[in-house]
């Protein structure tokens, strides 16, 4: 997931790769509102996933971003069991 | 490389009782121009510009402020004028030993920029303004009074969620243009950011953006007599309706020798909807490149009339 969220942040929210590294903190890594509003967005049309912003953001760094989408992805692809 | 490799400092200034604060970024190499202070809009404050910042301190200092009433600087009265608010960044210059600066005004900061250069051509070495207009239009003016209704005053309580919805939504109208928001790039995100930002204002800080706004109206934000011997620049998205082309291309006709440019598939809220182009605008000017013939830029001289 870590390198499906840069290449998102990259293409989508025209981040510079470079500071984009998993241990980064958002802000290090240059993640402000418009790009977490710009994930957001992009996450819903490419992989069909709702994350809000105030969600994503709350991520300490690039790595728990990544796990966050990743864990987000795991439950929504579980087939509804109620 | 556009990643920020610059020192930062925050400085404390005081004016006739009023408290402010200016932070400066400089860059760790040295950037031949003189620094570039950013005067933002009324809903802005010296830590709203992440991306130009990167990108600009690879060029330039940055000079960012906090002037009365915005951010973390103490409250300004709506009666008082922008006189008052280009004073305050005399001062600060005179307190940072900055004799010579470029100073960029965008949207609610153009009038501010502008008087400091009329005032103080030998300080300005150039002028850049960006979502400029003569006076605020009908449309915007509409959607100011109806903010400073629903605002009230002090002792007021917020408005009703549905209230404040339909408020925002006409104020992000009018800065990513609805008419066009689709052929705008990120039109939507910045509109999707711009709206849930407004969703979250506090009162306090509502009352505030009122005093700014309440700046704005009836009344001809630029003063006569115009601005000569400044090298400066007019800027803005090709598809502004907050400060259309027209606007923009009036004020820059009361400055002598003043460029002209219109930033393709952006409107007011240009910085954020194509960043890079804007930086490179930005950068291009206070380097002394022309500006003229850009690939992002359409040609003034032939851009047709846009919707208000």
């Amino acid at each position: 997931m870590y390198a499906q969220l840069k290449e998102l942040l990259i293409t989508r929210a025209g981040l510079p790769g470079e500071p984009i590294v998993p241990e980064a903190s958002l802000d290090r890594a240059g993640i402000d509102s418009m790009a977490v509003t710009v994930l957001s967005m992009a996450l819903e049309d490419v992989l069909g996933l709702v994350i809000d912003e105030d969600e994503l953001s709350a991520a300490p760094t690039v790595a728990d971003l990544a796990d966050l989408i990743a864990r987000r992805a795991d439950t929504t692809s579980l087939p509804s069991t109620a | 490389m556009e990643t920020m490799e610059a020192d930062e400092r925050l400085v404390p200034l005081t004016l006739g009782g009023m408290t402010y604060a200016c932070r400066l970024l400089m860059p760790r190499h040295r950037s031949g121009t003189e620094p570039l202070v950013l005067i933002g809009g009324a809903l802005q404050d010296m830590y709203s510009w992440p991306r130009l910042e990167r990108r600009l301190t690879t060029h330039t200092d940055l000079v960012l402020m906090d002037l009365p009433g915005t951010g973390s600087a103490g409250d300004l009265a709506a009666s008082a004028g922008f006189e008052v608010l280009a004073d305050s960044v005399l001062h600060a210059l005179d307190r940072l030993a900055m004799d010579r600066v470029n100073v960029l005004g965008a949207s609610y900061g153009a009038p501010i920029a502008y008087r400091l250069a009329q005032s103080h051509p030998d300080r300005v070495a150039r002028l850049l303004l960006a979502g400029a207009t003569p006076r605020v239009g009908p449309r915007l003016t509409a959607v100011v009074r109806q903010g400073l209704a629903l605002v009230g005053t002090t002792d007021s309580h917020p408005a009703d969620e549905p209230a404040r919805r339909d408020y925002a939504r006409n104020v992000v109208d009018m800065l990513v243009n609805g008419a066009t928001r689709n052929e705008v790039a990120q039109g939507p995100a910045v509109a999707r950011l711009l709206e849930r930002q407004l969703m979250r204002t506090s009162q306090s800080a509502a009352l505030r953006y009122a005093a700014c706004h309440e700046r704005l109206l009836d009344t001809d934000l630029y003063p006569l007599g115009g601005i000569d011997g400044v090298p400066a620049l007019v800027f803005t998205g090709e598809h502004d309706c907050a400060s259309s082309p027209e606007e923009n291309r009036a004020v820059a006709d009361t400055i002598a020798g003043c460029a002209f440019a219109l930033i393709r598939d952006a409107d007011h809220m240009a910085h954020l909807e194509r960043e890079a182009e804007y930086a490179d605008l930005v950068t291009r000017f206070l380097h002394d490149r022309p500006v003229h013939d850009l690939p992002y830029c359409t040609d003034p001289r032939t851009s047709p009339r846009r919707q208000r």
